[in-house]
């Protein structure tokens, strides 16, 4: 069972939450405040933390704050209504996973929730499966129960990138400055020339498929 | 303490003049009167000389010479005896016993107000004492007086000038006084009227332009105010009326036509509550708008990632040509610039048509353009757009609260840049950001 901690000061808004959460099986821990949110850490385990900034005792930055400084690594949502630049830039800088602000579309909140936790296994597990098909972080290989194939480190990379995030679009930007870092020399048509080379080696898979979006950049697409 | 300007200004000057006019009248006194007396002695030794020499020559007599000079300023008299003389002018014997060989000067009787004693000149001839004294008039006496006069002359129409000027400098600050009180109060429709260019006409001017601005933003804040609230007031209406009817429907139909109501006006108060949040931002970044350099075709196609869902479910194909260009402007804002007019033109599409997206630089510009092949505007609209809480068409229930474009107009001229607008009914809408 995979349970999820609520800390809002607001009980209507952590109702709202359980209801929608419930329904898509994740069992639900409640907290009004960071304080709160401690005791509960130290009885049961959580796999993911909701958290609200402003709340009275020990805001949402604190708890943050003080979570990673004890080496809990659970995938944290800051949910708030402070939606200034300045506000986020605090809560990724103290190691909060995801944003969301206030008015939250409940469903939207759902789907971050599963994308949280999806990445969270990937990372702990550092591997990625998709039907039969496994991406090893730690050896660069891709394993099919027929095949093995050992790629070079940046193609591996990109490849990892695109399928941690399924359907989710990545500009030739975006995967520049996660793959080379922000100094490379590199430009944009490298990454075109590494998406060329894993579709040549990838092509007759059928697990997934590495998609052009035209002006934008690309998406990793799984195939049902 | 004196707390008014203008008694102050009135009373430094009265101070300064007659300190001036005291130190002149001493210095003016001292000088000139004793340059007049040893003026006056060496005439009045002249005469009584020569009047002395006339009468040794016994030509004439003592009556002719005293009527001789009986007109003139300066007289002369014989004296037979000595006592008369004496007691006339308060001399002592001893004394004019100088006088015996050549004309003397002594003081004379004391004139007018300052008991000046205007010297006289006595000589010895025979047994007569002749003396000649200055003709029997205050000219000489009053001359203190006339300086006294000059003076308090001098300050009294000083001290008059100086309260009318002081009220000429006075009255303009004045004004900003009693401008500034009406202002304190929240009455803003105030105008000094200016008639000169000094400092005091400058800082009339620029109270002027700050008053224009304050009622400005005051009338801006009031009017926004008031449309806010409406624009609250009326979903809250609906949410609040649905719900009631929500909890005795029957029909499952019904039921799900008021609940879509209800999520949609919802949807309506996010939204307005984001914009408001975000305009008062701009206001505050106005004052000091933080600017840096950035890829501008990159945070654009960010902006059509973040509207993915919207796009995607209606189907749309974007065309996408952006050009790799590198702007320095205030990221956060432009964002929302982006933002907005995408979310526009998806809002104004139908199913399956499509979205052109271009940024490209012609000569020193920066040209983005968004192009909808949806419903269009008429020219009224177009007019209109970017006015605050302004929506197209009221009677159709679309999400937008009329906030969106007129923060895009609002960053754009903060940016110095142009919005171009074509755009025709029921074909197309394209609008350009010229940077």
């Amino acid at each position: 069972m995979v349970n999820v901690l609520l800390v809002d000061d607001n009980e209507k808004i952590r109702k709202l939450m359980e209801i929608y959460l419930k329904q898509e099986g994740y069992h639900v821990l409640h907290a009004e405040n960071g304080e709160r949110a401690l005791e509960v850490l130290d009885e049961t385990k959580a796999d993911l933390i909701i958290a609200d900034i402003m709340m009275p005792e020990m805001d949402g930055y604190v708890l943050t704050k003080e979570l990673r400084d004890a080496q809990f690594n659970m995938p944290i949502l800051m949910v708030t209504a402070k939606d200034a630049f300045i506000d986020k830039k605090t809560g990724f800088g103290l190691g909060a996973d995801d944003y969301m602000t206030k008015p939250v579309d409940m469903e939207e909140l759902v789907l971050r929730v599963n994308a949280l936790l999806r990445r969270s296994k990937i990372s702990s597990d550092k591997q990625i499966r998709i039907g039969d098909m496994v991406l090893d972080f730690d050896s660069l290989e891709v394993r099919t129960p027929s095949d093995t194939i050992i790629l070079p480190k940046k193609e591996f990379y990109l490849l990892y990138k695109l399928l941690s995030y399924p359907n989710k679009i990545f500009t030739r930007q975006e995967l520049m400055d996660d793959i080379w870092g922000f100094d490379s020399e590199a430009d944009e048509r490298t990454v075109d020339v590494h998406i060329k080379r894993l579709r040549e080696k990838f092509g007759g898979f059928s697990e997934f498929e590495i998609v052009t979006i035209r002006g934008l950049g690309y998406k990793g697409v799984i195939k049902p | 303490m004196i707390k008014s300007i203008h008694a102050k200004l009135v009373l430094i000057f009265i101070l300064i003049i007659l300190l001036g006019n005291a130190a002149s009248s001493i210095i003016a006194g001292i000088t000139t009167e004793s340059g007049l007396m040893a003026e006056l002695s060496s005439s009045l030794n002249g005469v009584l000389s020569a009047a002395k020499d006339i009468y040794e020559k016994n030509e004439i007599t003592a009556d002719d010479i005293e009527r001789l000079y009986a007109s003139g300023f300066i007289s002369v008299k014989f004296y037979s005896d000595i006592n008369e003389l004496v007691d006339e002018y308060r001399l002592s014997a001893e004394n004019l016993r100088a006088a015996e060989d050549r004309p003397t000067i002594f003081k004379g009787k004391s004139h007018g107000r300052f008991n000046l004693k205007i010297p006289i000149s006595v000589v010895k001839s025979g047994d007569m004492y002749i003396v000649a004294s200055l003709q029997g008039n205050n000219l000489m006496a009053d001359f203190r007086l006339i300086i006294l006069r000059y003076n308090l002359f001098s300050i009294l129409s000083g001290t008059i000038v100086m309260l009318i000027v002081a009220r000429l400098i006075v009255k303009p600050i004045k004004e900003l006084i009693s401008a500034t009180e009406k202002i304190a109060k929240g009455d803003f429709n105030i105008y000094i009227k200016k008639d000169r260019k000094d400092e005091i006409g400058q800082l009339v001017d620029n109270f002027n332009k700050m008053t224009k601005e304050l009622a400005g933003m005051e009338m801006l804040r009031n009017s926004f105010i008031s449309d806010i609230s409406h624009e609250f007031k009326t979903p809250l209406t609906s949410i609040e009326g649905y719900t009631k009817l929500l909890r005795d429907c029957k029909s499952d139909k019904e039921r799900n036509e008021y609940i879509d109501i209800i999520t949609e006006e919802t949807k309506r108060l996010s939204a307005l509550s984001g914009n408001i949040l975000l305009l008062n931002r701009i206001e505050n970044e106005n004052i000091t708008l933080t600017k840096n350099p950035f890829r501008l075709d990159e945070q654009i196609r960010h902006v059509i990632l973040l509207c993915e869902n919207k796009w995607s479910s209606k189907n749309i194909d974007l065309d996408i040509h952006l050009d790799e260009i590198i702007y320095t402007g205030n990221e956060q804002l432009l964002f929302q610039v982006w933002l907005n007019l995408l979310d526009n033109a998806i809002k104004f599409s139908r199913q399956d048509e499509s979205i052109d997206i271009t940024l490209r630089k012609a000569e020193d510009k920066i040209i983005f353009s968004i192009t909808d092949y949806g419903t269009g505007m008429t020219e009224e609209q177009q007019k209109r757009m970017f006015e605050k809480f302004y929506t197209g068409d009221r009677s159709r229930n679309t999400e937008g609260n009329g906030l969106g474009l007129s923060i895009v107009k609002r960053v754009v001229d903060m940016h110095g840049g142009r919005i171009e607008v074509q755009s025709k009914l029921d074909e197309f809408s394209q609008i350009s950001i010229l940077l």
